[in-house]
């Protein structure tokens, strides 16, 4: 079956980058490839591993993994879902191989602070430190509740709850049936909600 | 709709994705069934939280750790492929030393590729190579002559080492008559004859032979008679093999190469060694339709011993090669 989708504008523009760097060697290609994802990318690291540091080395194995494969790109599906493929792996690989979950971890908020100003996040700070502090804690709580799923599950909220992918993009990044994703995906929403009723209940 | 279809349906419809008659399906049973309400104000509370959640951007310096990152690893790679190949030296490098030795070896023994070092050395050495295997043949028999007490399972060993000749020499088509497809003959006036089937030698013994033997079958060979009066090739021709009578030999070569070239030979070496109180080898080829006939010609010049040594091979096209040695 041909699993070639149809192609966006976006779709076009990063092929011809790929091109660029595969046939020409053109590393500014592929230097704008990064630029355009590695936001995208890093946060799916982060809500995978829920943690800063772990998050860059995965952002940046899935990237130098792009640079070793692109060659083998075989420009049937968008270099996004590609991208976001070998990032979940890498960020599955690294979660099995340490043995880390977020569950285990000590969550500590004022790292959290440190993580955003090294970040160079220079969002809106008008709220209030009160109000900030209780919004990285509660940021903080949504997160190890995330990082409590099991692998498969964590993927598939962090993807659509929180990435906004469709479905067809999550079952191509996860390789599942887009069945398989809305009922996965529901179960991984029920148990969120069970760990996060106390806040569920506040916003009500 | 039941309640299950309706949960199915809530993440669509409090993200705004369902319109027309299924969002008012869904509304009209929200509004009359408290279960799926509590459902959807808990699902929407859900996403309120997920949705909230603040995007993480990558490091300022991303790309540029990027860069440094693929350096390291690039060069990682390569250092790795080296430390595979050679570290630790000690170990490694005699293990590989070993290996290659040992893949050296097995290709030597069964693909022996250095045959064509063996070609060259034996075409540009051919008569020198055809006087060794002479020579060789010659020691073997008279071995068996000169020393009857040689064991025979010596006798045989020598015989096997003159039947050892690599295999690739008789594919080469070598000067040597390869023993499956021609039939060579040395004949003598001492009495005595081999074939270069080697497998018959055994049981010849000098100027006591009187059998040889070809494959399973035999034929009696009988000395030459030295009281046998010399006559002319030329009266010969044309008389009935069979029923020429038996002559000495005269001695004239001319006649020899005469009935060779009647006969389509060709002679491919002759060598006088009667000096150094040798023979006079005549080394020849013909077809070996005309095997008989040599054979019996030969014969009238006291040179053949029996005419039932003619064994012409299966194939009348291939030709017969024939040493005769004269002494004079």
């Amino acid at each position: 079956m041909n699993k070639e989708k149809k192609k966006s504008g976006t779709d076009d523009e990063d092929y011809a980058l790929i091109r660029k760097f595969v046939q020409e060697g053109d590393m500014s290609a592929f230097d704008s490839l990064v630029l355009k994802y590695q936001d995208n990318v890093f946060n799916l690291c982060f809500r995978m591993m829920g943690d800063y540091d772990d998050a860059r080395d995965c952002a940046q194995d899935t990237f130098y993994k792009a640079y070793r494969s692109l060659k083998g790109f075989r420009f049937q599906s968008g270099f996004m879902t590609w991208i976001y493929r070998i990032a979940v792996n890498t960020c599955k690989n690294n979660l099995s191989l340490s043995h880390r979950r977020m569950i285990n971890k000590s969550l500590d908020v004022e790292g959290m602070e440190t993580e955003i100003t090294s970040s160079g996040d220079t969002r809106r700070n008008s709220t209030r430190p009160d109000k900030l502090y209780e919004k990285k804690e509660m940021e903080a709580l949504i997160q190890k509740a995330v990082s409590s799923l099991p692998e498969d599950l964590r993927s598939l909220v962090i993807l659509k709850d929180m990435d906004d992918r469709t479905y067809e993009d999550i079952a191509e990044i996860l390789d599942m049936k887009s069945g398989t994703v809305k009922s996965r995906l529901a179960r991984a929403r029920q148990i969120l909600r069970e760990q996060l009723r106390g806040m569920i209940g506040n916003e009500l | 709709m039941n309640c299950n279809d309706i949960k199915n349906l809530l993440p669509e419809y409090i993200a705004d994705e369902i319109k027309g008659e299924v969002k008012h399906a869904v509304d009209r049973h929200l509004k009359s069934c408290a279960a799926c309400r509590k459902e959807y104000e808990s699902l929407r509370a859900y996403f309120s939280l997920t949705s909230s959640l603040e995007k993480k951007k990558a490091p300022a310096n991303f790309l540029a750790e990027l860069h440094t990152v693929i350096e390291k690893k690039e060069k990682k790679s390569l250092k790795h492929l080296a430390t595979l190949l050679f570290l630790p030296i000690k170990i490694k490098l005699p293990l590989e030393a070993a290996g290659v030795l040992a893949v050296s070896l097995i290709i030597v023994f069964f693909f022996k590729p250095f045959h064509f070092i063996q070609k060259e050395t034996y075409l540009v050495s051919e008569n020198e190579k055809n006087r060794a295997e002479e020579s060789i043949i010659k020691e073997t028999l008279n071995s068996g002559e000169i020393n009857d007490a040689v064991p025979p399972e010596e006798q045989k060993d020598r015989r096997v080492s003159v039947k050892r000749q690599p295999r690739s020499l008789r594919l080469m088509e070598s000067p040597l008559p390869p023993v499956i497809h021609e039939l060579a003959m040395e004949i003598h006036t001492e009495g005595y004859a081999f074939t270069d089937e080697r497998e018959s030698s055994e049981n010849l013994s000098g100027a006591t032979m009187n059998r040889m033997e070809k494959k399973k079958e035999s034929y009696e060979v009988q000395a030459p008679s030295k009281s046998l009066k010399s006559a002319p090739v030329d009266e010969m021709a044309g008389k009935d093999a069979d029923d020429a009578p038996e002559t000495p030999y005269s001695g004239n070569i001319s006649s020899v190469r005469n009935l060779i070239s009647n006969l389509d030979g060709t002679i491919d070496e002759e060598r006088d060694e009667t000096g150094g109180k040798g023979m006079y080898y005549i080394i020849f080829s013909l077809p070996s339709k005309n095997y008989p006939n040599m054979v019996s010609r030969l014969k009238t010049i006291g040179l053949v011993i029996d005419s039932k040594q003619a064994v012409p091979p299966e194939e009348e096209t291939m030709k017969v090669r024939l040493v005769i040695d004269i002494k004079k």
